[in-house]
């Protein structure tokens, strides 16, 4: 009975929250894909130097054996979702000359943006 | 397998590009300038659609590998529980050879599989990433309403549209002129509708001789400005032509803030968002036989028509 139970609470909480996780890692991933050609050196430094501290810290706390599989798809899955603030908050930092109204989250696509409307001449019959 | 379900694997194959499809139709309502949506019988939505099934499932089945490996070595650390799961890109392979056969669990979880995939291509194709990337590109071949205004909206400009429409009377004609709220283009980029918001309605007129002045040259002229507001929305049918002026967003935010009365008409020949006082005439010379038009109220702005 309790056995049960528990598995209609696994099933009606855990799928929920599996379609929330899968749906929140697509989105970050397929951010991660598009910031790459704009921002290239801060994306494959910051993924790789954190695909290494989540190895480590999964060798440390869970004894799991780095670079392995099960290491290495939970690093893959917690990747994206601390890459992308991260690489906006590095590349926010690192602004130069960049309008400093712009917010750290999103920055990349932002600041991408305002330096394409910065560049973008309306044509001729503009007054 | 027979023909059937071959052609249902098929089409749940080809679904992620599809996907990508959708999703790629539906970003064209946002410009606000949209084209008749990429149908699939097209060569191009074909390829298109492939491609991205194509790269989809590539990068499905590396991440599938890597996940069951790891769920094979999570294994040794915990007691597995439920039936067994083969790895669904290799059951697809060895159902589409006629090998073996499939346990539920493996269906359900190659179905999916194919769901996140699809979802995976929805977000690769709505992502604000691609248009970051395809920002100076016609890619929906809209042509001139892509450069003057799919591409000025998009980085602050108001597009600002003079259209002279069919419907006359004798030498007069009306107009209309308003902000671009939307515009529709048939399959060979002609238009179909533009729809203006907060229009003004005018009389034109091309005079096209002046007997007190002979050598002046035909011009156009418009009378009776009359703010209309709402939307109007033109068919293609009824357009004559259509002038479009690209106008920062800030200098429509000032003229906006300029109480009405300050600006006149004259100062801010082509930025029309608030009623104008009618401009001062010539007082017309009434004769006998004929009673001739007011002077003209020379605005610039319709003075180089484009075809539309």
């Amino acid at each position: 009975m309790v056995g049960e139970i528990l598995y209609a609470l696994m099933l009606v909480l855990g799928v929920p929250a599996l379609l929330a996780l899968a749906v929140g890692w697509i989105r970050r991933f397929v951010e991660l894909l598009w910031l790459l050609p704009l921002r290239p050196v801060i994306i494959a430094t910051t993924v790789l130097a954190l695909l290494g501290i989540a190895n480590v810290f999964l060798g440390i706390i869970f004894r799991l054996p780095s670079m392995r599989p099960l290491s290495f798809s939970l690093a893959v899955v917690a990747v994206p979702f601390a890459a992308v603030p991260l690489s906006n908050y590095i590349a926010y930092r690192r602004r130069g000359g960049i309008d400093r109204e712009l917010a750290w989250k999103d920055f990349i696509f932002e600041a991408t943006r305002q330096e394409q409307r910065r560049n973008y001449e309306a044509p001729r019959s503009e007054q | 397998m027979n023909f059937t379900i071959a052609l249902l694997a098929g089409l749940v194959l080809l679904l992620p590009g599809i996907a990508a499809l959708v999703s790629w139709n539906l970003q064209g309502a946002v410009h606000g300038a949209k084209r008749p949506e990429l149908q699939l019988t097209s060569v191009t939505a074909l390829f298109v659609a492939l491609g991205t099934a194509v790269v989809v499932h590539v990068l499905g089945y590396g991440l599938v590998a890597l996940f069951w490996a790891a769920a094979l070595e999570l294994g040794t650390h915990v007691t597995p529980v439920g039936e067994v799961i083969q790895n669904p890109y290799e059951m697809a392979v060895a159902l589409a050879l006629g090998g073996g056969k499939p346990s539920s669990g493996t269906i359900e979880a190659f179905l999916i599989v194919i769901m996140f995939e699809c979802l995976l291509a929805w977000r690769l194709v709505g992502s604000p990433g691609l248009d970051i990337a395809m920002e100076s590109s016609d890619v929906r071949s809209q042509g001139w309403v892509f450069q003057h205004i799919v591409r000025p909206m998009r980085h602050g400009y108001t597009p600002i549209a003079y259209v002279l429409t069919t419907a006359s009377h004798g030498d007069y004609g009306i107009g209309y002129e308003g902000i671009v709220a939307d515009i529709r283009q048939g399959e060979n980029g002609e238009l179909k509708s533009i729809g203006l918001a907060e229009p003004q309605r005018f009389i034109y007129q091309i005079l096209t001789d002046d007997p007190g002045k002979p050598r002046r040259k035909p011009r156009l002229v418009t009378h009776d400005r009359e703010w209309v507001g709402g939307l109007v929305a033109l068919d293609g049918s009824v357009i004559r032509n259509v002038v479009v002026h690209s106008v920062s967003n800030d200098l429509v935010d000032e003229v906006e803030e300029t109480p009405p009365g300050e600006g006149e008409a004259g100062n801010c020949p082509d930025v029309a968002l608030e009623p104008m006082e009618p401009v001062e005439a010539a007082p017309p010379k009434k004769t006998r036989s004929r009673r001739k038009a007011a002077a003209p109220s020379g605005d610039s702005s319709a003075t180089h028509p484009m075809e539309g």
